[in-house]
C-alpha cells in the first residue's frame, strides 16, 4: 500500500466515523461577567424535556408549565390553587351540575389574529372532548354532550351526568383553548409547533432536548400581567449538580427541582434564591387491604404509630416538607384538618401489632428507584422493624413499577404496601380521593392499590359528583376526609414542599401547588 | 481492497436485520407497558386504550414488527412513541453533537495516552514510570461524575472560564471531551505500554539500535509503530463506546446527544426509538470494526486485503 493510498484510506476511515455537518445551532450560555447588562431573556433549567406541546395531549408536569406560557384556559389557578377567571370573566353551574355557562372576555385575540369568542372555544372544548381524536386527556372532558354558543361570548357546556367537580376539571392545564386554525392541524403539528394561544408568550423554537424559546406576546390582552422580559429559554438538564452550577455561574435564573440536600446548601449563598411553598402532594403508604395483615385495622393502625414522621421530614428531606393532616394537602379544595400530625407511639403499635394478629411475616415495600424515595423506604424500613414489623424496600425503575401496580387486578396483584405520592392537577377533593380510594378505581381502572373497598366512602365520593353547590361539596368531603382518616387504608406520611432555586434578583416566577411552574411574570429586579 | 469493504459491507444486512428481531423482541419481554406510561400517571383506563390505539400497540406483535422493518426499508423508522417526533429527526438531531464529542475526546485520550505509556515503556521502572502509571490508574478508576462536576465546579463555577453546559462554542467542548478523554487515555495509556515493552525487548530494536540509529528513532519508528496494532484496537473499540453515547457526560454537561437519549427511550419504553437506535449502534460498530481492519493495514505493511 503506498502512502497516498494509505493517507485515502485514512480519510476514508475518518470520514466514516465522522461523517458532516453544519456547526449546532448557538444556544449555549455565555460565561457569566461580572457587570453583565440587566438581563431580558430568563434562562430556565428543567430536568427534563418538554414531550408535547399540545395541552389536550400532554400529562406532565413540566409540559404543562411551558404551555403555560403560550395558551390559557377559561379559567385557571392562582398561587394557592383556587379557581380565578382567566379568557372567562366570570361563570355559573346548574344546581344539577350538569351544565356550566362561562362568559367570556372580550377584545382576546390568539397569537394567529383570530378572535377568541364563543365559537371558538367550542371547537377547542370539541376536540378535546371526541375520543376519536385519540387525546391524552380526553378522560377530564368526554362527559361533555353538547356545547351551546347563545352569543359570541357565551358558552355553555352540557354534561352527560352530574360532576359536581367539572369546574376545576375547566381549569386543569389540559383546559386550554387553543385557536381553530390549530384545531385543523393534525397532533403531531400541535405538538410541536404550539402557535395557537392566547398567553402572554409566543412560541419560537424548541429543538428536542436542546433548547426551548417562547418570546414574549406584544399584543397580550391583560396588560397588567404582560410578559416583563423578552423571551424564556427553556433548557433540560438532567442533572441536578448541574442544574446547581448553572445557577451559581449565573448561567441560569430558574432552577427546577431542587433536591433538598442542594437547596440546604444554597441557602448559604447569597448570589441564589432557595424557594419554598407548600405543595398539593400527598405522601403515603398505600396498604393492600384485601391481603394479611392489613385487613385489620389495628394492624394499619400500628403502621401508622410506628412512623417517625419528623424524622423522615427533617431528616432524609432537609426539613422540605409539611406534617400530613388529612388525606388531602391543605392547599386542596374543600381540605379539612383531621387533626394534628400522627406522632410515633412505639409501644402502642407493638400492642396493636399483637392484637392485630401480625405473625412476623415479612412484607415488601414497593416504590420507584429514584434517590429520595429510596432514602425515604429505607428510614420506614428501620422505624417499622423497632416495632417489630419486619419489612423490605422494593425499588423498582418506573416501568416495571407501573407495570406492576396498576395493570393487575386483585386477584393477581402481588403489592403489598406500596409507597408514593399523588397530586391533583385539578385541585380538586374530588381527583385527590376518587382515583385513590374509591372501590371502582381498584386497578386496572385507577390507582386505588390497596384495594381499598369501604362502601361509606365509595358513596360520599359518588355524593361529592353529584352537586356543583360548594356549601354541600364541602360537607361531603369533610365527612369523607375523616372516614378515611379513621379508617386509615394509608399510612398517612407528609406533604412535600415545592422548591426551586432562582438568581438572587430574579422575581416572579412561582411553582403552584400542584408543581406544575407559573412562569409568566418572571423578571429581573 | 474495495472488494474487501464491499463483501464487510454486505455482511451487514444479516447482521442488522438479525438486531432488529432480537431488539424486538427483547424490548417486548421486559416489564412495562409503553401506553400506559405514555399516557402518563393519573390517566383512566380508557385514556391509556386511546393512547395504546393511537401507538399502534393493540396490534398483534407480529404485524407489528413487519409493519417497522417494512417502513424501515424506506428510511422511515417511525415516530417516537414519547414525543411523536420522526424516529429519524429524534436520532439525527443528537448524532453530531455525540459524533464531535466522541471525536474530540478521541483526540485527547490518544495524546495523552500514547504520551503516557510511551513514555512509561521507555523510561520503565523510572518516576517518570511511576507517574503515568499511576495516573493510569487514577484515571481509569476516576468516576467520571466526580470529574465532571470539579470541573464544572472550578472552570465554571469559580473562575468562570467556560460555559456549565451547552454545545456549541469551542469552549463547551474542553470539559466533556477533558472527562471522557481521561478515562480512554488511562485505557491506551496502559495498552501502550505494555506493547511498547513487548516490542522493545524484541531483536529487531537491538539490531535497529547497533545500526546506531537514534534512541527516538529507534522508539518512535521502529518500536511505537510495531507496537500499535493492539493499541488501535483498544482505540477503536473506546471510540465504539464513546459513538454509542455517554449518558453520565452527557446529563452532567446537559449535552443533546445519543446517549441520553437512549435512557430516555428505555423509561418510557419507547420502541422505535430503542430498535432503532440498538440499529445505529449495531451498524457504528461494525463499521468502526472495518476501519480498524484497514488502519492495520495502514500501519503493517504486512497486512494485505488484496
Amino acid at each position: 500500500m503506498k502512502l497516498t493510498t494509505r493517507v485515502a484510506a485514512g480519510a476514508l476511515a475518518i470520514g466514516l466515523l465522522t461523517g458532516c455537518g453544519s456547526p449546532a445551532p448557538s444556544n449555549a450560555p455565555q460565561t457569566s461577567q461580572p457587570s453583565a447588562p440587566k438581563k431580558t431573556t430568563a434562562a430556565v433549567a428543567t430536568a427534563g424535556d418538554v414531550v408535547s406541546l399540545d395541552p389536550h395531549d400532554t400529562n406532565d408536569n413540566l409540559s404543562y408549565g411551558v404551555e403555560n406560557t403560550i395558551y390559557e384556559g377559561l379559567v385557571g389557578f392562582d398561587k394557592e390553587m383556587k379557581v380565578i377567571g382567566v379568557l372567562a370573566e366570570k361563570w355559573e353551574a346548574s344546581d344539577d351540575a350538569k351544565t356550566f355557562t362561562f362568559h367570556l372576555r372580550k377584545g382576546v385575540k390568539f397569537h394567529t389574529g383570530e378572535d377568541m369568542n364563543a365559537a371558538a372555544v367550542k371547537k377547542s372544548f370539541l376536540r378535546v372532548a371526541d375520543p376519536a381524536n385519540k387525546l391524552k386527556r380526553n378522560s377530564l372532558f368526554n362527559t361533555i354532550t353538547s356545547i351551546d354558543t347563545p352569543d359570541d361570548y357565551t358558552v355553555v357546556f352540557h354534561l352527560k351526568e352530574a360532576f359536581g367537580a367539572m369546574l376545576y376539571n375547566f381549569a386543569h392545564p389540559a383546559g386550554k383553548v387553543i385557536a381553530p386554525s390549530g384545531v385543523d392541524k393534525g397532533k403531531d403539528e400541535m405538538a410541536k409547533n404550539p402557535k395557537y394561544g392566547t398567553g402572554p408568550f409566543m412560541f419560537k423554537e424548541w429543538t428536542a432536548n436542546d433548547h426551548l424559546t417562547v418570546v414574549k406576546n406584544p399584543n397580550y390582552w391583560n396588560k397588567d400581567a404582560a410578559a416583563k422580559v423578552e423571551s424564556i429559554n427553556f433548557k433540560p438538564i438532567a442533572e441536578s449538580g448541574t442544574r446547581v452550577n448553572g445557577l451559581k455561574a449565573g448561567d441560569l435564573d430558574f432552577v427546577l427541582p431542587l433536591p433538598g440536600v442542594d437547596a440546604q446548601a444554597l441557602q448559604k449563598d447569597a448570589k441564589v434564591k432557595v424557594n419554598v411553598a407548600p405543595s398539593i402532594y400527598s405522601f403515603y403508604m398505600a396498604m393492600n387491604v384485601t391481603k394479611k395483615p392489613f385487613d385489620n385495622i389495628k394492624v394499619r393502625e400500628a403502621l401508622n404509630l410506628a412512623i417517625d414522621r419528623e424524622a423522615l421530614r427533617k431528616g432524609v428531606l432537609r426539613g422540605f416538607a409539611d406534617p400530613m393532616t388529612s388525606v388531602l394537602a391543605p392547599n386542596t379544595g374543600f381540605y379539612v384538618k383531621q387533626g394534628d400530625e400522627i406522632k410515633r407511639d412505639v409501644a402502642k403499635a407493638k400492642q396493636l401489632l399483637q392484637e392485630g394478629g401480625y405473625t412476623g411475616t415479612e412484607v415488601e415495600i414497593w416504590h420507584s428507584n429514584a434517590t429520595e424515595r429510596k432514602d425515604i423506604a429505607a428510614a420506614i424500613v428501620q422505624q417499622l422493624a423497632e416495632v417489630g414489623f419486619k419489612a423490605k424496600s422494593v425499588p423498582m425503575d418506573n416501568a416495571t413499577l407501573s407495570s406492576n401496580l396498576w395493570t393487575q387486578d386483585k386477584d393477581n396483584n402481588k403489592v403489598q404496601l406500596y409507597l408514593g405520592g399523588w397530586s391533583t392537577s385539578t385541585g380538586d377533593a374530588d381527583w385527590a380521593i376518587r382515583p385513590l380510594l374509591y372501590g371502582q378505581s381498584a386497578p386496572p381502572n385507577g390507582y386505588n392499590v390497596g384495594f381499598y373497598n369501604n362502601p361509606k366512602v365509595n358513596q360520599l365520593i359518588e355524593d361529592g359528583l353529584k352537586t356543583a353547590d360548594a356549601t354541600k361539596r364541602a360537607s361531603i368531603y369533610a365527612d369523607l376526609q375523616k372516614e378515611i382518616w379513621q379508617d386509615k387504608p394509608w399510612v398517612f406520611l407528609y406533604i412535600p414542599n415545592n422548591v426551586w432555586g432562582t438568581g438572587a434578583n430574579v422575581e416572579g416566577a412561582f411553582v403552584q401547588g400542584d408543581g406544575i411552574v407559573n412562569y409568566n411574570g418572571i423578571y429581573f429586579k | 481492497m474495495l472488494r474487501f469493504i464491499g463483501k464487510r459491507l454486505v455482511q451487514l444486512i444479516p447482521t442488522l436485520l438479525g438486531v432488529s428481531l432480537v431488539i424486538f423482541l427483547f424490548v417486548r419481554m421486559i416489564p412495562g407497558d409503553p401506553a400506559r406510561l405514555i399516557a402518563g400517571m393519573g390517566a383512566t383506563a380508557q385514556d391509556i386504550a386511546l393512547v395504546r390505539e393511537d401507538l399502534g400497540l393493540d396490534r398483534p406483535a407480529v404485524q407489528q414488527y413487519f409493519s417497522y422493518m417494512g417502513k424501515a426499508f424506506t428510511g422511515d423508522f417511525g415516530k417516537s412513541m414519547r414525543t411523536r417526533l420522526p424516529v429519524t429527526q429524534e436520532i439525527g438531531t443528537r448524532f453530531m453533537p455525540t459524533v464531535k464529542l466522541a471525536v474530540v475526546s478521541m483526540i485527547v485520550a490518544i495524546a495523552l495516552g500514547l504520551l503516557a505509556g510511551v513514555v512509561a515503556a521507555i523510561k520503565r521502572n523510572s518516576w517518570l514510570d511511576y507517574l503515568s502509571m499511576t495516573g493510569a490508574l487514577i484515571g481509569v478508576s476516576m468516576p467520571s461524575f466526580w470529574l465532571a462536576l470539579m470541573l464544572m465546579y472550578l472552570f465554571a463555577v469559580k473562575w468562570h472560564l467556560l460555559p456549565t453546559f451547552g454545545s456549541d462554542s469551542w469552549k463547551s467542548y474542553v470539559m466533556p471531551a477533558v472527562t471522557l478523554g481521561v478515562g480512554a487515555a488511562a485505557s491506551i495509556a496502559r495498552f501502550t505500554r505494555a506493547a511498547m515493552l513487548e516490542v522493545l525487548g524484541q531483536d529487531f530494536v537491538r539490531t535497529a539500535r547497533a545500526k546506531g540509529l537514534q534512541e527516538s528513532r529507534v522508539n518512535l519508528r521502529h518500536a511505537l509503530r510495531n507496537a500499535l496494532i493492539p493499541v488501535l484496537t483498544i482505540t477503536g473499540l473506546q471510540f465504539g463506546f464513546l459513538l454509542g453515547g455517554t449518558v453520565v457526560v452527557e446529563s452532567v454537561f446537559a449535552w443533546n446527544g445519543i446517549g441520553r437519549l437512549l435512557v430516555d427511550a428505555v423509561e418510557a419504553r419507547d420502541y422505535p426509538v430503542i430498535q432503532t437506535l440498538m440499529l445505529v449502534f449495531s451498524l457504528q460498530f461494525v463499521l468502526i470494526n472495518l476501519v480498524v481492519d484497514l488502519l492495520y493495514g495502514l500501519i503493517d505493511p504486512r497486512i494485505s486485503y488484496e
